[in-house]
């Protein structure tokens, strides 16, 4: 099991488009790591220069303990002989190659002779529940199927490190799941390092033990899923993990409305802060830690809580659940609850808001 | 249908096209008559002056009646036999055969060298300049097919010949004869003037290849090399196959150069010695020369059938998400920047320079203050040969000129109409045999040698047949070929754009209440307009610059510009000749420009920018 370190790695395109600024990350040894950010962001960069097929402009990439990658150092391991595998967004299976002739492309690069490479292509494509199709040209497959053979094909040549770019993003829903759990048990199975890259923040989540959010070139935050979820570092993380976002309440101190004040009042006082602190720029809170009550419900707000009132705009019930759009003043905010609660458009309504799941953000947008 | 996609990189939405046209009771359905009427029209255009030339071929004519001892009509070998067995077959056929395959081989392999690295330069690497660049290299292409071999004979002519010398006889060097004309010349000339069409095609397939293909390979542990040769190539090769197909089509047709180049040393190709058959009066062999380069057409066509078919099962894979990672050339940039201007500047600038060059020079290559002229453009009368006006005081040129739009203009209008309207028959009756007979007819004119298509109108409309009388000599009839000659350009554009168009703006007309005319003219044309402008222009610059066709069918007191440069050429008029190819580019880059400005599209877009 090999073990993936990047320090202080820069990338520049041209002289002036930064893609990766000052990045440093420790993948340990097999971790199941995926780089989330929208698109631009730099993942897919970063992956690309684990991969070899981007050299960075300075920095060091460590992989297995062996420097690959040290512009300053003037080394550099060319993508051929760094022993990894690197599934695409677009599979990029070889057209004119049977499914088959595809696998084995790898095996012959690497002079595996014939015999043991019949048995790797059978075992590989049999991994993947392909071995009925090995005779067959991509143009034949299903996206899934082609999805597979992407795989098998990578997965043939035993890498040390598996790189995964947005290998599912082609699929549609029901296919998605489905290649979700397989790359879990994957992973379970084979116990490699595997780095994914992805911009769907639920695909993070369900299937990375580690994520490193990224922005605009910057890390963001690296953590286990669940800390990502609990305890963003930052404000972007905050916005960007979840669904329906987190609610956002800004709070700068010129002229704000009454609900304001008190939102921000209760805030200090339930973290012990200064009310008047600068400290205290925004503060967000997740759409289930709110509970919704009519206005007539007799309902008392509990120690740890704050209230605010809004006006029902909207009631999308998703099935399991419904999510309730609350209008305050302009702001917008979305609530979870139960889809057997009966809300109607314009119906004035309170929010309460648990205090101890409210995460608040500086003028920078880092954690408070 | 590949090609012409390839050529204006047309995407295919992938849409299936509904069936509009109802089927059911009393349903008068105006698409399938439409498709009937056409289906008749192509047959008589195109497959019954094919079937004619076969008749001509075995059939004894009235010049050769007293000599074959046989009634003017009656079935006779004697032209094949003349052909391929007699004392003068090697003169007549079999050297011309030989010859054209020779330099028709070494014509496809040198432009799909140079037109594959040119491409793969301008596509793949992180050269400077690129969109300048790939605008350049298309721009041979669209002057007349001979001018490289009318700067050649410019520069390169020796004393043996009549006429003035060429420049460099002139500066003191002794050019030999292999040099000066035959295979050699002919083969670097037309390289230079169709290594743009396998550019075209090959930019633009690498710009549709998936890079993450090769990187993939890269990953498993493959070099550049290996790269290139297991992934890179194989994944061309079927735009490699239709490049190489097309071009052997468009040498084995081409006129003007061996032409040029040939006749001095009696170096004949088909395309000559059906010219001189004709001029000497061989209907007969003419018809049996024409036959075998329409034959030679014909495997073309099969060959380019199979390997659709052949690669049919993987050509069909669409890149998703691709990205093109240009190749990094580091210190060599510069230097591959300099090397593709400077060989641009060989094929362009060069060869335009001598031409122009020369008019204004009464011996061309003799530097000196009084050999400068401008009489062969402004002059009332040349001192070099009474009784002929400098170009621009010509009457006749004016008029010449006036021939050359109007066969190539209303060509294309014709090339244009019919081509959108076949277009339309092909996708809205695909359910139906007769749009696949529509479209491989509409195609075959995309790989038949030009001068051969020449002779099959010229026996075809010698005389008058049941309603229809004698066209030879008329503008018609020149009109007539040129529409049907590039009837493939504006048909395949059509039908891939009506593909993409699908059938729901015309089934949103129909549920409004739209006839099937007002359909057509108020949602079909109007959504096609561009598609149609633009396929109508290219086939106008083609008509303009286009001589093994017209070559066939010009008579004495009909002259478009192409024949009346090879009119000046025969008479030893070098200087009147070269003005005459300036004058041809210099209207074709207009409209060029001039499409360019109007569309918003140019042949090269996409590749390098």
């Amino acid at each position: 099991m090999i073990d993936i370190k990047l320090e202080h790695i820069v990338k520049k395109y041209g002289s002036d488009v930064v893609a990766v600024d000052d990045l440093s990350l420790n993948f340990e040894p097999g971790s199941f790591v995926c780089l989330l950010g929208p698109s631009g962001c730099g993942k897919t960069t970063t992956l690309r220069m684990i991969s070899g097929l981007e050299r960075a402009n300075d920095g060091v990439i460590t992989i297995g303990g062996e420097i690959f990658d040290a512009p300053k150092q003037n080394i550099f391991v060319r993508p051929e002989h760094r022993k990894l595998g690197l599934v695409f967004q677009s599979y990029a299976l070889w057209p004119h190659m049977t499914v088959q002739e595809n696998v084995e492309f790898g095996l012959k690069m690497k002079k595996v002779n014939k015999e043991e490479r019949g048995r790797i292509i059978t075992e590989s494509l049999d991994l993947l529940r392909m071995g009925a199709y090995r005779r067959r040209y991509p143009a034949e497959l299903s996206g899934g199927q082609q999805q597979r053979v992407a795989l098998a094909r990578m997965l043939a040549v035993q890498p040390d490190i598996l790189l995964l770019d947005e290998p599912l993003s082609n699929l549609d829903a029901a296919l998605r799941l489905e290649m979700r759990s397989e790359l879990k048990s994957l992973h379970e199975r084979l116990g490699s390092t595997i780095v994914f890259v992805t911009h769907d923040q639920l695909e993070a989540m369900s299937l990375a033990t580690h994520v490193a959010v990224m922005n605009e070139g910057k890390l963001e935050q690296y953590a286990d899923p669940m800390t990502i979820y609990l305890k963003p570092a930052t404000e972007f993380v905050a916005t960007f993990v979840g669904s329906p976002p987190m609610n956002m309440v800004s709070l700068t101190k010129t002229a704000m409305p009454k609900w304001k004040e008190d939102l921000r009042t209760s805030v200090a006082l339930f973290r012990k802060l200064d009310t008047n602190s600068e400290r205290i720029c925004k503060v967000g809170f997740r759409s289930e830690t709110v509970t919704l009550h009519a206005m007539d419900d007799e309902t008392e707000m509990k120690q740890n809580q704050t209230c605010i009132k809004g006006v029902v705009k909207a009631v999308l019930p998703t099935g399991a659940e419904q999510v309730v759009s609350v209008m305050v003043d302009e702001e917008q905010f979305y609530v979870v609850t139960q889809p057997t609660l009966a809300f109607e458009n314009g119906q004035m309504i309170r929010m309460h808001i648990n205090l101890d799941t409210v995460h608040i953000f500086d003028q920078k947008g880092l954690r408070v | 249908m590949r090609h012409i996609k390839e050529l204006f990189a047309a995407k295919d939405g992938g849409k299936t096209p509904r069936l509009l046209p109802l089927r059911g009771r009393g349903a008068f359905n105006p698409t399938m008559v439409l498709g009937i009427v056409l289906a008749f029209v192509l047959t008589y255009l195109i497959a019954i002056p094919v079937f004619m030339l076969v008749i001509e071929s075995v059939q004894v004519h009235s010049i050769d009646a007293g000599y074959l001892q046989k009634e003017t009509g009656s079935l006779t070998f004697s032209y094949f036999k003349r052909a391929l067995t007699s004392r003068v077959s090697s003169v007549l056929f079999l050297d011309p055969l030989a010859n054209t395959l020779l330099i028709a081989t070494c014509i496809t392999f040198c432009t799909t060298i140079v037109g594959y690295v040119l491409a793969w330069i301008i596509t793949r690497t992180d050269i400077r300049a690129k969109k300048i660049f790939a605008t350049l290299a298309v721009v041979p292409f669209m002057l007349p097919s001979w001018s490289y071999a009318a700067a050649w004979i410019t520069l390169f002519k020796n004393r043996k010949q009549a006429g003035a010398p060429g420049i460099l006889e002139v500066m003191g060097f002794t050019i030999p004869d292999f040099l000066a004309y035959g295979p050699l010349p002919i083969i670097i000339c037309l390289t230079m003037h169709y290594f743009p069409l396998a550019f075209l095609m090959f930019g633009n397939a690498f710009q549709r290849i998936d890079s993450q293909m090769e990187e993939s390979a890269q990953i498993l542990g493959a070099n550049k090399l290996q790269t290139a040769i297991h992934i890179l190539l194989p994944v061309m090769k079927p735009a490699i196959m239709s490049t190489i197909l097309l071009t052997f089509a468009r040498t084995v047709g081409t006129f003007g150069t061996p032409y040029t180049l040939g006749r001095p040393v009696r170096f004949n190709t088909l395309s000559t010695s059906l010219y001189f058959t004709y001029q000497s009066g061989e209907p007969g062999v003419m018809a049996v020369i024409a036959l075998a380069m329409l034959i030679i057409g014909a495997l073309l066509v099969a060959l380019d059938v199979y390997v659709l078919r052949e690669y049919k099962r993987y050509v069909t894979m669409g890149g998703k998400g691709q990205m093109s990672r240009p190749f990094t050339l580091g210190p060599l940039q510069v230097p591959m920047n300099l090397l593709v201007g400077l060989f641009l500047f060989v094929v362009i600038v060069l060869p335009l320079g001598v031409l122009a060059l020369s008019t204004f020079m009464v011996t061309p290559g003799w530097f000196v203050k009084d050999n400068f002229t401008l009489q062969f453009w402004f002059a009332e009368e040349t001192r070099v040969r009474e009784a002929v006006p400098g170009l621009l005081r010509d009457p006749q040129l004016l008029s010449v000129t006036w021939t050359s739009i109007k066969v190539a203009g209303i060509g294309a209008l014709i090339c244009g109409t019919l081509g959108t309207l076949v277009g339309y028959a092909v996708v809205r009756l695909q359910q139906y045999r007769l749009s696949k007979y529509l479209r491989h007819l509409s195609f075959l004119p995309y790989l038949v040698p030009g001068i051969g298509f020449g002779a099959a109108y010229l026996v075809l409309f010698a005389t008058g047949r049941g309603p229809i009388p004698a066209l030879y000599g008329t503008l018609l009839l020149m009109i007539l070929a040129m529409s049907v000659m590039y009837l493939p350009l504006t048909t395949r554009s059509s039908i891939s754009s009506m593909a993409q168009m699908g059938a729901e703006p015309e089934e949103a007309a129909m549920i409004l209440g739209a006839g099937w005319l007002t359909r057509m003219f108020r949602i079909v044309i109007p959504i096609q307009k561009r598609s149609l402008f633009s396929g109508m222009l290219l086939a106008f610059i083609q008509g303009m610059k286009e001589l093994s066709l017209v070559i066939m069918l010009a008579v004495p007191g009909l002259e478009v510009l192409t024949t009346l440069s090879i009119r000046y050429t025969d008479n030893a008029l070098m200087q009147m000749s070269n003005g005459v190819i300036l004058i041809i580019a210099f209207i074709t880059f207009l409209l060029t420009a001039l499409s360019q400005r109007l569309t918003k599209t140019n042949l090269a877009q996409g590749i390098g920018g």
